[in-house]
């Protein structure tokens, strides 16, 4: 009877055993497939590419404004705030576009772009990281990628984007062209969904405040240039895109009480910015 | 006999409770493992890319966590549900062919029109709109920075 019952107590114990390293291998092998979002490196590489054509084609709109000093500046700027969010798994780029306008924009895969018009406008290192962390949101939230379902393989209505890339039919090229063309109608004319201009604001002000940046930046940027803004994008052909500033500073306004930011004293970086500042 | 019921018990037990376990990973470069959900509390522990946590609570923005033993607050932004991934290189193999004909058509302004995919069916969409700049865009792409610059960097903001 003894002999039966350690027997059993034997073959329990290798069953949960094996159980468990079972489930290790499989969860290792899962977590090599996948990135933080659940996502493959094919879905990665999709994002990358789809990125790369509109921002190709966001440059063929604008010319880069040349002043590398500037473009180094941003990047730093930029790369502080990217370090900060969980988008490791891409490589951010940021650039000044030459054109008098205030706006900014991102494509997906990491490229962030900023007028000259926007930095003009502004006092501080923290009002700068707040513009761009806005748009590094949009890509760690990966707004683009989920309305245009950007996927590596075959799992939705417009996915399999990298076999769409390195198929040379006519008929897949067009489509991936096509993709491209609302996606850059999307961040040059319409603008993105509210909801997520907002998440983005909110992720901004939270990515301030991680990387060491006066989390009121982005609250004091637009109502300062509400103004500013409007007579600039009078001027402009180019149409704002951005919700309309006073209910983004009354939802700023509830993100950084929510969030105790405001209790924060943290730097504005005045010194800094003043020795790159466009005159 | 009622040892041994006991220890089948604990045993059946046992892989229930180790699956209920939840597990986070730092994706962000570094994150403060915080005393509460705000970053003005106290700094518990200074964390890197790759490190593991035990996920107790989400609140909002914020993990409760426990790490070396010790329970505090993550920032949402910086951690994931699995490890980080290789950060993903931009220029391909199969983009070489892309960046070649991008030079090779680039105009006098550097400007470098319909590179890629737009055969027959698409050219006629050309237009102002559609002009691809691959040029500047590889420009954008090289300017190399390291992650240490960018620490230096970010540990100098000043006032």
């Amino acid at each position: 009877m003894k002999r039966t019952h350690n027997l059993f107590l034997i073959l329990l114990l290798s069953f949960i055993l094996g159980d468990i390293s079972l489930a290790e291998d499989d969860f290792r092998k899962r977590a090599h497939q996948k990135s933080h979002t659940g996502n493959t490196v094919e879905d990665v590489e999709a994002e990358v590419h789809f990125g790369k054509t509109i921002a190709a084609r966001i440059l063929g709109q604008f010319h880069v404004y040349d002043d590398e000093k500037l473009t180094r500046y941003v990047n730093l700027v930029g790369k502080s705030l990217a370090m900060n969010a969980s988008r490791n798994d891409i490589t951010f780029s940021f650039a000044v576009l030459d054109a008098d306008f205030i706006n900014a924009y991102s494509a997906p895969g990491g490229y962030v772009f900023i007028t000259k018009g926007a930095i003009q406008a502004m006092q501080d290192e923290a009002e700068l990281a707040a513009v761009l962390a806005h748009e590094v949101a949009h890509i760690t939230e990966k707004h683009i990628v989920k309305e245009f379902k950007i996927k590596g393989k075959e799992r939705s209505a417009t996915a399999g984007l990298s076999q769409l890339l390195s198929s040379s039919q006519s008929s897949t090229t067009a489509i991936f062209s096509q993709a491209v063309d609302n996606a850059v109608k999307l961040l040059m004319n319409t603008g993105f969904k509210e909801k997520d201009e907002y998440e983005s604001d909110e992720v901004a002000v939270m990515l301030l405040a991680a990387t060491g940046y006066d989390p009121t930046a982005l609250r004091r940027y637009l109502k300062r240039t509400r103004k500013l803004e409007n007579k600039a994008n009078k001027a402009s052909t180019h149409k704002p895109t951005h919700p309309p500033t006073f209910e983004r500073l009354s939802a700023l306004k509830k993100t950084v009480k929510k969030n105790k930011l405001h209790k924060l004293k943290l730097p504005k970086g005045k010194i800094r910015f003043s020795k790159y500042a466009i005159k | 006999m009622k040892k041994i019921s006991l220890l089948l018990a604990l045993l059946i037990s046992m892989p229930l409770s180790a699956s209920a376990e939840e597990f986070l990973y730092v994706n962000s470069a570094r994150a403060k493992l915080l005393s509460s959900p705000f970053f003005g509390s106290k700094t518990l522990e200074h964390m890197i890319k790759g490190e593991k946590v035990t996920n107790l609570e989400k609140k909002q923005n914020w993990f409760k966590v426990r790490h070396n033993g010790k329970v505090g607050w993550l920032s949402r932004l910086s951690v994931a549900h699995h490890p980080p991934m290789k950060r993903k290189r931009r220029v391909a193999k199969n983009d070489s062919k892309l960046m070649n004909d991008s030079r090779r058509r680039a105009s006098a302004v550097s400007t470098t029109a319909a590179v890629r995919g737009l055969q027959n069916i698409d050219r006629s969409r050309v237009g102002n709109n559609n002009v691809m700049d691959y040029v500047s865009l590889e420009r954008m792409e090289s300017l190399n920075i390291s992650d240490d610059e960018v620490f230096a960097f970010m540990d100098d903001i000043g006032n």
